[in-house]
Order: C-alpha cells, then structure tokens, then sequence
C-alpha cells in the first residue's frame, strides 16, 4: 500500500471517528465522512487536511441538525433512526458496548469535546475555536461529560457485581 | 491517562470506516484526478476565501462595508467641500468688512519685510496684473492658518480688490482650485509657486 494511500486511510478512518462522536451513530457517521470528504474532494481536491475535513463534517453535521429542527415533519430516514441522540449502541462496530452505550448519553457537544480532549489530544483552547465556545465552556463540558461517563460505567460495574453475586455456585463461596 | 480515558481511547481506536465505504471513498478520491486548488495553495486561499465570501453571512458584510465605505467617502468629501465653503466665507467676509491695513507700503517688498510673521515671502502672482495700486496689508486667517490680506485698488474701475496668500499647508490641501460667488462677492481660489491664493472682488 503506498504512503499517500495509508495517509487517505487513516484520515477517513480519523473522520469517522470524529463523526461517530458527533452522532453517536455508526451509519450516520458514514455518511457524514462520504458527504464532507467528497466536498472536500469538490472544493480543494484531494488533499489530506485533517482539521479541514473535521471542519467539512462539523458543519455538514450542524446543518443537517438545523434542518431537522426547521422541517421536523421531513421523516427522511427515521425509521432507522429517530433521531442522532437516540442510538442504538449496538450500531457501534466496537466491543466496549457499555461504554458505548454511555457516549450516547452524552449531549453531541460532550462526546465531542470529550473525544478531541481524550483521543486527539487537542487543549481546551483548540477545541473552544473549533466549537466556537469559550475556553471555560469546554473545559466544563469535559469535566461533565467525564462524569456522566462515570456515573454510567459505575452503575454498570454494580450491576454487573449484582449479577455475579446473584450466581448459585458466587453465593456459596460468598457463604461457606 | 486515567482508566477512563484509557477506555475511550480503547473505545475510539476500534472504528473503522466499513471496508465498503472506504472503497468507494478511495474511488471518489481516484476520480477527482486534477488536484484542485488545496487550502495550503495560492489558488487554495482563492478558492477558501471566494467560498468563504459567497455565504449570505459574508454577502451581507460585503454589503455593509461597502455602505460603510461609500458614507465614509460622501463623508470625506463633505469635510473637503465643507471646507471649502467655509475658506469661501471666511474670503468673502475678511472682503466685505473692509477692515484697515495694518501694513502700509508702495511695493510688495515692503509689505513683505513689515509681515514677518508670515512662513512664506510674499509674492504676487502671475494672475494678478499690474494696473493694480497696492493699498496695504494685514494678518488673516484662512482655513485656520495665518496668512496674509493684501488690499487693491483697480486702477480703472476704482474697485477695492483682495488678494488672500497662505501657504499650501494640509489644511488647505482638499480646497481645489475654483471660483464662487459667496454674497455678492467673486472669490476665486488657485495654487501657484507653493502658495495658496484666494482673489476677492465684489461682483459685478
């Protein structure tokens, strides 16, 4: 595979990402990098600008939330999905379920700041320009979002100590 | 990196774009085979800021500062005819009132040596002909800056004449060479030698 072939790849592979903590939705993610990169393709040529290619599906995003809050009875693509804030985690291609299903409890804003803060590694004074938020938003939108991720994956791990703990042959060693 | 971070990273690391798709985004990618102008190109920041300029927002502000301009040279231009107007009626006036020399002297040397405060030497332009007796002279304003009133007499006609001489300083600058008729009396102003010079007579 040549160099300029796995740059392409790890940039939409990075896209999608990006789009997935956009949308909490596999699909809808997919689309998201097939629109923005083909625009970036029509606009600038094929040119591997990460931060513009974010930028293409950021707005693309945006604008495709506008629509639906200006035209809600344009039911293009419900049934599939409600809407982008209610997902069905088992739409993510990933193993970590539960911490899926958490992300999607987030508002779009904090998985999104969560996921430039955590896996691009961008400061809050990058993310408040990209976002167009102040620096103090977005660090306060880290901090909750971090915690409403907590709380999720706490309540989870209770759970499932509940459900070991409720096992026959658990009970028994617990109670010699 | 904390335990959580760790996951979300984890977590992230493991999407992947569905072959499928990436194909024929790869595809997409082989079919566009000119690159165009890229962001980081001369015609990249041509095409950003042509794109960036035909949003409505960037329309809207196009517009704007071309009001804004435009105000700004009615309004430029109103200070540089206001101005104008004004020298005219300072001329007009210093004519009318008819105040005395404080100067007297048959020629304009002498003048010129008595009127030491002056920042220019006096001259007479070439306009002015010589069938004019020299009454005297004074300090005047013109546009804020000292100058000099030189006061004639028409030989012929009898008719006292005034003949204003400032120097070409920037506050006089915006007044182009013209002639008026402000109250009755036909001032005209003109540039010669690095001097500014204003000509009153009553009109007839």
């Amino acid at each position: 595979m040549s160099d300029l072939n796995a740059d392409l790849e790890s940039l939409l592979h990075s896209a999608y990402r990006y789009a997935t903590a956009l949308t909490a939705h596999a699909e809808t993610a997919e689309d998201l990098v097939h629109e923005g990169w083909l625009k970036v393709l029509d606009k600038y040529g094929p040119t591997p600008d990460k931060p513009l290619l974010f930028r293409v599906i950021r707005n693309l995003y945006i604008d495709d939330i506008r629509h639906k809050t200006r035209f809600p009875s344009d039911q293009f693509d419900e049934v599939s999905h409600k809407d982008t804030n209610s997902i069905d985690p088992s739409l993510y291609v990933s193993h970590d379920v539960v911490l899926a299903e958490g992300l999607t409890r987030l508002r779009s804003i904090e998985r999104e700041v969560l996921f430039l803060w955590v896996f691009e590694g961008h400061t809050a004074a990058e993310i408040a320009a990209l976002s167009n938020q102040s620096r103090g938003t977005v660090l306060s939108q880290i901090h909750r979002a971090k915690a409403k991720l907590k709380r999720h994956l706490d309540k989870d791990s209770d759970m499932q100590l509940a459900v070991v703990n409720a096992k026959p042959g658990k009970k028994g060693d617990a109670t010699p | 990196m904390n335990e959580q971070e760790q996951r979300i990273r984890d977590f992230y690391n493991s999407l992947e774009l569905p072959p499928e798709r990436m194909a024929q985004l790869k595809s997409a990618n082989n079919d566009s085979t000119q690159p165009k102008a890229g962001p980081g190109t001369r015609f990249g920041l041509m095409a950003n800021l042509m794109s960036t300029f035909s949003t409505p927002v960037f329309r809207v502000a196009g517009f704007a500062t071309m009001v804004l301009l435009v105000s700004w040279w009615t309004y430029d231009s109103g200070i540089g005819s206001e101005s104008t107007a004004r020298t005219f009626r300072e001329v007009a006036m210093n004519h009318t009132t008819r105040l005395e020399p404080e100067y007297h002297g048959e020629t304009l040397a002498m003048l010129d040596d008595s009127m030491q405060q002056l920042p220019f030497a006096l001259v007479l332009p070439e306009e002015i002909e010589a069938d004019y007796k020299l009454l005297g002279s004074r300090y005047c304003s013109l546009g804020g800056i000292l100058a000099a009133h030189i006061k004639l007499e028409d030989r012929g006609s009898g008719k006292p004449i005034s003949l204003f001489v400032a120097s070409n300083a920037a506050e006089l600058k915006q007044i182009q060479s013209q002639q008026s008729i402000v109250e009755g009396v036909d001032v005209s102003f003109w540039r010669e030698g690095g001097l500014f010079f204003a000509l009153a007579q009553r009109s007839s």
